[in-house]
């Protein structure tokens, strides 16, 4: 396949990814770190991030299903989440988290129940639409193309 | 037998006889004379008191006598009734005729005053049997006003066989130069006093001041600092395009404040002698092209030409103070850029080795201007280098507005800068060109100008250097081409300590880092932080507030301390929230300053990272001794912009 129309899409699906605010600006810094002595870093960081939030999820729903609940542990998972969806850019996620993080401070078990259906879904979206994105960084390269940069 | 025979003999015998008694007579007369005189001796020297073993002979008491009557001071003995028995000439040539047998009155002067007082002591020393001594103001006609020591001193006899009473006194008269000469003597020493007072007091004034400098500087960069670091994080909140540019606006006049106050603890610290140079090796080559390129940036919109020059003598690597030669070069760079309208900035960097002192006629000599070049006090300028050390010399040249010569004479002066109107636009301080003279001498060189109006100007600096240690391994295939040393070490690469537990923070912040051209060694939490630290040196850290065991203020917290006391605080490695922290905030806060920080190391540079931005946040960063902030989600610029203010910055990145 043509490197160009690749190119294209790529180009759509990030704008759109940014429109819908599911990436913000930290995203493109990602994209900037991405050069010729660092090829596949996007990947990297995306796919570590795939397998840190996995985890995380899983133990904030262990956390949420002992009994007493404490908060300050589910607070701390939160937090971490917080962290690094922040670090990549995954706004919608991050922006859940902070609610997350304020259930967790008011002590609100159903709060935070609610917050976690929240950040799963939308786990689940950036994640699905991140894939894409890589997949078609892969393909661009493999037709000898260049990954589109954004400013 | 017949008469006649016998008158014949007993004439012949009496004048024998008469012969015999007269003889005798002489004898008796003679031996009179003798036992009158050594009466008369023993009455003068009183009694066997004053007669000690080793004056025996009456010749050497009689010796002793002429020699006193000869010299300069008046002694005096008189009897019990004060008749003078004998005195120093020097008496008599006061009172100008023979005192034997007199009195004062009857021999002084009658305008004479003083001679009460005399008197008043002989009576004391008579009645008192004890010595008597007082100053005695005199007046002499003919002679002034003196003032006098007397000393009257009683003479003891014996009177049948009772005890010893006093029989005369001795009265010694020193003239004691009070007025006069000697109140000269005395106001120049008390004149030498209040000038020792007043350089103690000027130079304490001095201190004082530097002090203050340091302090209240300090104090301003602390919450100036803060606000700066709100400005950071308001920037990553969402603005648009005019709230971003008042915020740039807000944050370039705050970056102007802190160079202000950068500039001011330089120069105080160079005053008090607190300043340090380091000795590490950078290399001049790499200066000039960061600060060319940088200059190439400042003149874009001027279309002003720049162009650098590093001679090849100069050397790859030098042992100096590479971050003030090149905060001396920046300045003069920033200064010719901001003075010249068209044409050209030139920066030329040359290398002299040191054969001699800074006056050999080898080393470069420029015309220097003529003004107050006041040496550091304790800082001369280094003479007498060894063989194999390097003069830098620098050469910054513009073809700007020019510097009359009625402002050479205050142009390296604190605060001066230039006084015609043009610069009333431009700004700055006035701090720059005294700092960079006085770091410049400090480093062992000279800062000069030449300028004309109209035409131009050029500042030169010269510091020395030391050459480079050639003791790193070479590489193993290298071969020696032109003189380069085998081995080819750029400059030592600064070791960043980063602590975070989030490994997806972890990755992004080594790739960033990794694009500056840094490495970092990463640890998850405080504790490993201070593992790191103490088993390590580093050049900075990077520290994640909110970490677990023990949270980034602490580790600050306890750097601060080692480095200010040579230990860690107690407690710190239990990962407990130690009440240490909260007691000895306050002491750490005023302790913990670079400038008189006593401790056994360095002041290493602390990077809070975090996404916690209110202003209580920031404020506790800096109560713990955290330099700077950066926030989260770490942004690339926001990092290589606070690094660049503690790091030099590899050429890469430029």
């Amino acid at each position: 396949m043509a490197a160009a129309p690749l190119e294209q899409k790529y180009v759509e699906l990030t704008e759109d990814m940014f429109k819908e605010g599911f990436l913000d600006d930290q995203f493109v810094q990602l994209q900037q770190l991405q050069d010729p002595s660092n090829p596949g870093f996007v990947a990297e960081v995306v796919t570590l991030f795939f397998e840190d939030s996995e985890k995380i999820i899983d133990s904030i729903t262990e956390t949420l299903e002992t009994d007493p609940l404490d908060f300050k542990v589910l607070d701390a998972h939160v937090h971490q989440f917080k962290g690094s969806s922040s670090s990549i850019g995954a706004q919608r996620v991050k922006n859940v988290c902070i609610s997350f993080r304020q259930c967790c401070d008011a002590s609100n078990k159903e709060g935070c129940v609610n917050c976690l259906q929240q950040v799963k879904r939308e786990y689940q979206l950036v994640k699905a639409r991140l894939e894409t994105l890589l997949q078609l960084e892969e393909q661009i390269v493999a037709a000898g193309g260049i990954v589109p940069q954004f400013e | 037998m017949d008469s006649s025979a016998i008158d014949r003999s007993s004439t012949e015998n009496c004048a024998a006889e008469l012969e015999n008694v007269r003889a005798e007579n002489a004898k008796l007369r003679s031996q009179n004379e003798a036992l009158i005189r050594e009466v008369e001796q023993l009455k003068l020297t009183g009694s066997s008191r004053i007669a000690s073993p080793e004056v025996e002979s009456s010749v050497e008491i009689a010796g002793l006598l002429s020699a006193l009557k000869d010299s300069c001071i008046s002694i005096s003995y008189c009897d019990s009734d004060l008749r003078y028995v004998w005195a120093t000439h020097f008496l008599e040539s006061f009172a100008g005729k023979i005192v034997h047998g007199k009195h004062d009155d009857e021999i002084f002067p009658v305008q004479t005053k003083g001679l009460e007082e005399v008197t008043f002591l002989r009576k004391q020393a008579l009645e008192s049997g004890s010595l008597q001594m007082d100053y005695v103001q005199v007046f002499i006609p003919d002679r002034g006003h003196m003032t006098w020591l007397v000393i009257a001193n009683p003479s003891f006899g014996h009177e049948g066989g009772k005890q010893e009473v006093p029989v005369g006194v001795i009265t010694t008269c020193l003239n004691i130069p009070l007025a006069g000469d000697s109140q000269a003597l005395v106001r120049s020493r008390t004149t030498e006093y209040e000038l020792r007072e007043a350089v103690r007091l000027t130079e304490e004034a001095i201190r004082a001041k530097n002090m203050f400098l340091s302090i209240m500087s300090h104090e301003i960069r602390t919450p100036l600092n803060g606000l700066l670091g709100l400005a950071q994080a308001l920037e990553s909140s969402g603005l648009d395009r005019d709230q971003r540019e008042l915020l740039q606006a807000i944050v370039s006049s705050g970056t102007i404040i802190a160079d202000i106050l950068g500039d001011i603890l330089d120069l105080a610290s160079m005053e008090s002698g607190a300043m340090k140079l380091e000795t590490q090796p950078f290399s001049p080559a790499d200066i000039v092209h960061e600060i060319a390129k940088m200059a190439v940036a400042a003149t874009h919109e001027k279309g002003l030409e720049v162009l650098s020059y590093v001679g090849k003598s100069v050397p790859e690597v030098v042992i100096g103070d590479g971050l003030r030669v090149r905060q001396v070069m920046k300045y003069l760079v920033l200064n010719a850029i901001k003075f010249t309208q068209e044409g050209s900035v030139q920066i030329r960097l040359d290398s002299i080795p040191m054969l001699g002192t800074p006056d050999d006629p080898r080393f470069p000599s420029e015309e220097l201007v003529t003004g107050r070049e006041k040496r550091q006090k304790d800082q001369p300028v280094k003479s007498g280098c060894r063989e194999g050390d390097f003069v830098l010399y620098c050469q910054i040249a513009d073809t700007g507005l020019g510097i009359p010569k009625e402002a050479f004479a205050t142009l390296f002066d604190h605060f001066r800068g230039l006084k015609f109107s043009s610069t009333i636009n431009h700004g700055g301080t006035g701090l720059g060109l005294a700092l960079c003279k006085q770091l410049v001498e400090l480093m062992g060189g000279r800062l000069t100008v030449h300028s004309e109006v109209g035409k131009g100007s050029v500042f030169t600096f010269s510091v020395l250097c030391k050459s480079h240690d050639r003791d790193c391994s070479p590489e193993p295939t290298a071969k020696p081409v032109d003189n380069r040393p085998p081995c080819n070490h750029r400059r030592k690469e600064p070791k960043i300590l980063l602590a975070e537990d989030n490994k997806v923070n972890v990755m992004v912040a080594i790739s960033m880092l990794k694009r500056l051209g840094f490495t970092a060694q990463v640890v998850a939490n405080g504790v490993e932080a201070l593992e790191a630290m103490r088993k390590d040196k580093y050049d900075l850290v990077l520290l994640d507030i909110c970490m677990p065991l023990m949270d980034g203020l602490q580790v600050a917290y306890a750097i601060r301390k080692f480095e200010q006391t040579g230990s860690w605080p107690e407690g710190i490695w239990d990962g407990n929230d130690s009440k240490e922290l909260s007691t000895a905030l306050e002491g750490f806060r005023n302790g913990g300053r670079e400038e008189d920080s006593t401790g056994t190391s360095p002041r290493i540079p602390i990077i809070a990272v975090t996404a916690n931005a209110l202003r209580s946040d920031i404020e506790r960063c800096f109560a713990h001794g955290m330099d700077a902030f950066i926030p989260k989600p770490v942004m690339f610029q926001k990092l290589r912009e606070i690094l660049s203010k503690y790091l030099p910055l590899p050429l890469e990145q430029q």
